[in-house]
């Protein structure tokens, strides 16, 4: 990496190399049978140089002819692509605390244990299929730049998650769980998921109308999707955030805070992005007041404003060198409330309980409309009475957001950016067939 | 190459082993608004190796060649570990083939200067740009060639290029508070001259953004529609392209038992084919990351379940033939069931006749995001109210909600002018793949569950 950057000064380039290397390997499984047991090992290097406010982007899996992949770097730059930033001045970081060398040598059988355990806390379910995800993995991340900057971030993780499935009904829940050495099994989570399941088994019909709905961790995604969306530079330099002019103001209940922390992150903590901006506790909404939004080094400079930490390259499967980054959230969670579930459940008179969104993404989002399909289990005087056939939620993420009763005490791991508790909303329109 | 993958696997103590090897050459650039956003062309490439031993099957994709036997050892080490685990897996049986295959292409991007590509890119993005009220563009041209050599120990050994172009995106209406977006694509498996001279496409969408500002949210209820083609071919590959992947159907018994060849499903004026072979569509391939031949694969024949799609693996599970369906997105994954293209045949009434035929209803148009499966929702970019055979206003927020088998049945009629997506992006498991095209007649279908308001 030092070579390639020094050939890059040699250009008289501001210069940044990214590196990635990551080991890993996966294991499915249906009702204890073994599936599939893919791996991979993978590597790339990736360079952005910057010269009189141009930049260039490279990258190549196999580092061996530096002069061509910088030729490949210059090439990109003469298409006259505008850059107003330096890369960051963040010193030296070797963060390995999060890292497990044991985890390089695992084997599938010692992976295939370490889930078999998680699926034992699955007996009580009484019908349906189990399906098992998991694996185990190892990622090296190394950022240096001609500012002086050396970053290394190098950790290992176990995960995995059950998917307690109804095939012919076609809905699912699940769980996950993660750990840098083993998965870390929460039994009161799967405890609630069993339970709501097995109330599952029951159809019930209900004629549409405007009730109180509860958003478990897993779903609330089909709201968060649209609101993280809203709060990217990216939407405010593209002048298509619902949100431009909105800065402190109230935007959504003031029961509801919002903030994206990789720094506190229990099971994916980042201390600098994938640019090296240092991480940092960013508030997007404190206390339902719009606050900031998250951005990278390029939109902090065409939008006047300091980076936030949040530029991460997407992708997987070895892509991560083959994406430019981009204002993307890592670790983001509505702040938690006072209530427990079960405290929630019984606040609920006649509504629905969310487990499960399809098709979050679906229709036109800009303005936060909202028409997805769900598992909903419909609850009367704060009992579970049944699973809900055909049945959508519709309306608009700002008004939901706005309508807030109680936040769950606690926020869950769920397998993706973010980590959120459970939220009642009241006058949620519900259509169902 | 082919012999340097030969010798790689040489040495190896298996029943069957073989290595993909793929240097992709990509180019993607990108403007937002009037701004060039990204403008790179990488090479990259990678490996992948599977083996079988005892049963066990397993695959490992490694992107540096030192690191090629390190991986065919955590192959066999997979292999082992499934063969204790009680797999007893084995591989339908193909004729070893020696082949090496270069597409016709209608104008080589790789002929073409990245200067002219750029200058391609922005007549369109200003195409949409300067039409009224449109607030903003977000447009991308992706060139990908692939350069594929695969290797087995059964003897095969096939050299195969593939270059997939498409320049898609998205454009923004804006009118006071009111924003409206529509996705725009064109695309091809067949050169870039076919990516020349299409501004309609991109006139037509950003007229379309515009007209949506003023269009009614659709009130939520059942209703008769026509699925114009992008929808059908949406339908058509979520909904029953997935559920025929033998793959994802093997562990799901009680829909594998719905799934057996012969059953009725539907009415019986359907006919759902996969076809990967139409040289000019975005799906077309010759062999599978298997190095099997790919073939015209009937899956439902006047409503009735005639096949599905295959790897060798899974053609063995259900007795059947392997169908050239195992394919990878690229070099970094191992090849899993996949269609190419898959289409639902046309019938013979014109489209006006099938709009007096249902009358009052909705027509529904081009698709914005859902999932699939067998119960699926996908959402309607726009829709019209049509009332005695004529289409009227136009509608938006337009959300179906069906269940695959009750959806075949409920099928009417459909008319007799087919199109073909041009684009498709399809995920499965963690990988995403762009050579995924759809297609279809428009399609009348009965009593369909519209989400909305």
């Amino acid at each position: 990496m030092q070579r390639l950057l020094k050939l890059a000064v040699t250009e008289g380039y501001e210069a940044e190399v990214f590196s990635h290397r990551e080991r890993s390997i996966r294991l499915s499984k249906v009702n204890g049978v073994v599936g599939s047991i893919p791996a991979s090992i993978y590597s790339g290097v990736s360079i952005r140089v910057i010269k009189d406010g141009r930049i260039g982007t490279a990258y190549t899996m196999n580092l061996s002819d530096r002069e061509a992949l910088l030729s490949k770097a210059t090439l990109s730059m003469k298409a006259g692509i505008e850059a107003g930033f330096s890369f960051p001045e963040s010193g030296f970081v070797n963060f390995t605390d999060e890292y497990d060398p044991l985890i390089e040598e695992m084997s599938f059988a010692n992976l295939n244990r370490q889930l078999s355990v998680m699926e034992s806390y699955y007996k009580e379910v009484a019908q349906g299929s189990l399906y098992v995800y998991g694996g185990c993995s190892t990622t090296e991340i190394r950022i240096v730049n001609t500012s002086g900057a050396d970053l290394l971030h190098k950790n290992s993780e176990v995960y995995g998650t059950v998917y307690v499935v109804n095939p012919l009904a076609g809905y699912a829940m699940k769980n996950s769980a993660i750990g840098v050495s083993r998965v870390e099994v929460l039994p009161s989570d799967v405890k609630r998921t069993v339970d709501l399941y097995n109330r599952s088994l029951s159809e019930v019909e209900i004629d549409n109308g405007r009730m109180k709905v509860l958003f478990t961790p897993d779903s609330m995604i089909a709201l968060t999707y649209r609101l993280d969306e809203a709060s990217s530079a990216k939407a405010f330099s593209q002048k298509i955030s619902p949100l431009l002019n909105r800065a402190n103001q109230l935007v959504i209940s003031p029961l509801l805070s919002r903030v994206n922390d990789p720094t506190a992150n229990p099971s994916r903590r980042r201390l600098f992005d994938d640019e090296g901006v240092q991480t940092e506790r960013i508030p997007i909404f404190e206390k339902g007041v719009f606050s900031n939004a998250y951005n990278d080094l390029d939109l902090a400079y065409k939008l006047k404003t300091k980076p936030t930490g949040t530029s991460f390259r997407e992708g997987q499967m070895g892509k991560k060198v083959a994406q430019n980054p981009s204002p993307c959230l890592s670790s983001v969670k509505f702040a938690t409330g006072d209530k427990s579930f079960k405290e929630i459940l019984g606040m609920i008179d006649r509504g629905v309980i969310v487990s499960g969104v399809a098709g979050v993404s679906s229709g036109s989002n800009l303005n936060g409309d909202l028409s997805v399909r769900m598992t909903g289990l419909y609850v009367e005087n704060g009992e579970v009475v049944g699973k809900l056939k055909n049945a959508m939620i519709t309306g608009n993420i700002y008004d939901i957001l706005s309508n807030v009763i109680a936040v769950e005490n606690r926020s869950h791991y769920t397998n993706s950016i973010s980590q959120d508790p459970s939220i009642l909303f009241d006058d949620v329109q519900i259509v169902a067939f | 190459m082919l012999k340097k993958l030969k010798k790689l696997i040489s040495s190896v103590q298996a029943d069957y082993v073989d290595i993909r090897y793929e240097e992709k050459k990509e180019t993607i650039l990108s403007m937002i608004g009037p701004e060039l956003k990204k403008a790179k062309s990488n090479n990259t490439d990678g490996f992948v190796v599977r083996t079988l031993k005892n049963g066990g099957f397993s695959s490992v994709t490694v992107t540096r060649e030192e690191d090629v036997p390190e991986a065919l050892l955590l192959a066999i080490e997979g292999s082992r570990f499934m063969s204790e685990a009680g797999n007893k897996y084995s591989l339908a049986s193909v004729d070893p083939i020696e082949d090496s295959i270069d597409p016709k292409l209608n104008g080589d991007p790789a002929a073409v200067p990245v200067s002219e590509k750029i200058a391609l890119l922005a007549k369109y993005n200003n195409i949409m740009l300067t039409e009224p009220e449109i607030s903003n563009t977000d447009l991308e041209y992706n060139e990908t060639d692939r350069e594929k050599f695969f290797v087995s120990s059964e003897g095969t050994s096939i050299r195969e290029r593939l270059c997939t172009l498409y320049i898609k995106g998205e454009v923004f209406a804006k009118r006071g508070d009111s924003l409206q977006s529509v996705r725009v694509g064109i695309g091809t498996a067949n050169g870039i001259s076919d990516l020349v001279d299409r501004d309609e496409v991109f006139v037509k969408k950003a007229k379309l953004a515009r007209e949506l500002l003023t269009a009614k949210q659709v009130k939520a209820g059942i209703y008769n529609v026509i699925l114009n083609p992008e929808l059908t071919g949406v339908f058509v590959h979520e909904a029953f392209g997935h559920t025929s992947e033998a793959d994802g159907l093997e562990s799901n018994l009680p829909l594998r038992k719905m799934m057996k060849i012969g059953t009725s499903l539907g009415s019986n004026i359907v006919n759902i084919t996969a076809d990967s072979t139409i040289p000019n569509q975005i799906g077309f391939y010759r062999y599978d990351d298997e190095g099997v031949p790919v073939r015209r694969t009937q899956l439902l024949r006047n409503g009735v379940l005639a096949g599905r799609l295959h790897s060798r693996r899974t053609a063995v599970e259900f007795s059947e033939s392997a169908t050239g369906h195992c394919v990878a997105e690229d070099q970094n994954t191992e090849p899993i069931v996949r269609m190419g293209n898959i289409f639902l045949e046309p019938g013979e009434v014109t489209f006006e006749e099938l709009l007096k035929e249902m009358d009052s209803g909705l027509y529904l148009c081009d698709c914005c995001g859902g999932s699939g499966g067998v119960n699926f929702n996908f959402a309607a970019q726009y829709g019209y109210v049509v009332e005695g055979g004529k289409i009227g206003k136009m509608v938006r927020g337009i959300n179906i909600l069906g269940n695959l088998f009750t959806t075949l049945k409920d099928v009417v009629n459909m008319d007799n002018e087919m199109r073909f997506s041009g684009t498709g992006i399809c995920r499965k498991g963690s990988q995403m793949n762009f050579k995924s095209g759809y297609g279809g007649p428009s399609v009348f279908v009965r009593s369909m569950k519209i989400g909305g308001i």
